[in-house]
């Protein structure tokens, strides 16, 4: 059927092949479906303005214990800072604090927190941890970390130089530029 | 290039596209071992302050789960709990109405499930899920401006046996898709795709499942045989999403009725009757078959006694 198929269209007439060839380029657009507009989903905008520190760094250690009742499991995960885009002071380390992580072969799972890797690079968009003022948890679970492979930003596969700008022109139109 | 390589190369890169641009389902690292199941599960009974019916709609999630026909996952709703969020031994529900941030939970989180799993077996210690109290407001009938608890829970749950979020678009109408909205059901609903995944854990058949009643007998042989003389019960089983009078009563083949053994009224949850194959006067009855009649449901069933 499919080889019928190839005779058909090489007896069409040219007019009639530029036709089938623009319906089924239409095809592609038309039936993939459009991104869904979500109500919780944050966007850029959002991720951007109720975070109080966004950096690119790389993950330099994570290492996980109980807390003091043994009754969960916490992360800490060592960021070494390579720029700071929005925060209060210079820093060269952040530390981020969250629920999760394995202690021998126990794992707790955190479904939706974001996992990390040792030596990865990432832009995080950060809010001071309420109990641990000193340290950070990721804003919007996994939607506050971008991974960073070969020069871009792995879920927008935008070059890490033009994702970090779009973000400085939101914390400038709503911040006025205060960093 | 000619144009028929141009149209393949389309064609290819379109069945490319779609045929990469779902799955059907994504899976966790783990999963219940069969000898856990039925997994128990409890309510805090503090449940939320926003509406009633949370309980029942959460009983209701865990069902839509278990109805699921070619997958033997089960579970048993054990009834309120004092218990909060922890590694306890108890797989729990629950809101926590503030102090959400302290966990690293962001807040347009609307829930989250927690696995605890042995990284050497993959198998699920506890599981539990927290209802977001302290920054939405919950609604057990689908309010257009707060949380469905039916709505987030079944897909919760999803995570509960084992499956991990969807989060390419095309996936939107799937329970398991990461991102919910104000007011939504549509998640109440499993998919194709949802159902697919339970079966990819947990294949094959779970045995009969009709209604609201489920029945198991503790057999020495296989099926609804009760050899007396090894001191076998039957345990007759039933399921309530509600307070509600229930008749349970052993007859003979002929319609003779041997023994009353339920009339009572029982509250919402799972609950056991057992027969020890004696009649309401206390002797034991005769080898044979007996039937067990409910009524609450028109279904009839035989219990063989052997001696």
């Amino acid at each position: 059927m499919f080889v019928g198929f190839f005779e058909y269209i090489r007896g069409l007439r040219v007019k009639k092949k530029r036709v089938l060839l623009i319906s089924l380029l239409g095809m592609i657009f038309f039936v993939l479906p459009l991104s869904a507009t979500v109500l919780l989903k944050m966007s850029m905008e959002e991720l951007t303005t109720s975070s109080e520190e966004i950096v690119q760094g790389k993950v330099k250690e994570i290492t996980s214990q109980w807390n003091e009742k043994k009754t969960l499991i916490f992360s800490e995960i060592k960021i070494e800072v390579k720029e700071r885009i929005k925060g209060e002071k210079e820093k060269k380390e952040i530390v981020i604090r969250q629920l999760g992580g394995k202690v021998g072969d126990l794992r707790l799972k955190v479904i939706g927190m974001p996992v990390f890797q040792e030596e990865e690079e990432v832009i995080l968009f950060l809010k001071k941890d309420e109990k641990q003022l000193n340290k950070f948890y990721v804003t919007g679970l996994s939607e506050g970390k971008f991974a960073i492979k070969k020069e871009k930003v792995e879920r927008k596969n935008m070059p890490v130089r033009q994702f970090i700008g779009n973000i400085k022109h939101i914390i400038k139109k709503f911040d006025g530029g205060k960093k | 290039m000619s144009f028929g390589k141009r149209l393949a190369g389309i064609v290819t890169i379109f069945l490319g596209i779609v045929c990469n641009y779902s799955f059907a389902f994504k899976l966790l690292p783990c999963k219940w071992a069969r000898s856990d199941i039925p997994v128990d599960y409890y309510i805090n009974y503090y449940g939320t302050p926003d509406c009633s019916g949370e309980n029942a709609a959460i009983i209701s999630s865990f069902n839509s789960w278990e109805n699921v026909s070619g997958q033997y996952m089960d579970f048993t709703y054990k009834g309120p709990s004092s218990e909060t969020y922890a590694l306890d031994g108890t797989n729990l529900c629950v809101w926590i109405e503030s102090g959400w941030n302290l966990y690293g939970f962001s807040s347009n989180a609307i829930a989250i499930a927690t696995v605890w799993y042995n990284e050497s077996t993959n198998e699920i210690i506890e599981a539990d899920i927290t209802f977001n109290g302290e920054h939405f407001e919950w609604s057990s009938s689908g309010e257009s401006n707060k949380m469905d608890v039916q709505n987030i829970a079944t897909h919760e749950i999803g995570h509960f046996l084992g499956l991990d979020d969807l989060k390419d678009s095309s996936d939107s109408e799937a329970t398991m898709f990461w991102i919910a909205g104000w007011g939504e059901t549509k998640k109440r609903t499993l998919s194709p795709n949802d159902q697919d995944g339970i079966r990819a854990l947990y294949p094959g058949s779970s045995g009969p499942k009709t209604g609201e009643f489920i029945m198991e007998a503790k057999v020495s042989l296989i099926n609804n045989l009760i050899d007396l003389s090894k001191g076998d019960t039957c345990s007759i089983g039933f399921r309530l999403f509600e307070s509600k009078r229930i008749k349970i009563n052993i007859y003979t083949i002929d319609g003779e009725l041997v023994k009353d053994l339920a009339d009572d009224v029982y509250g919402e949850g799972d609950h056991w009757v057992f027969w020890s194959g004696k009649n309401d006067a206390g002797n034991k009855v005769g080898a044979g078959i007996y039937l067990v009649k409910l009524n609450f449901t028109d279904k009839i069933y035989k219990i063989a006694l052997v001696k």
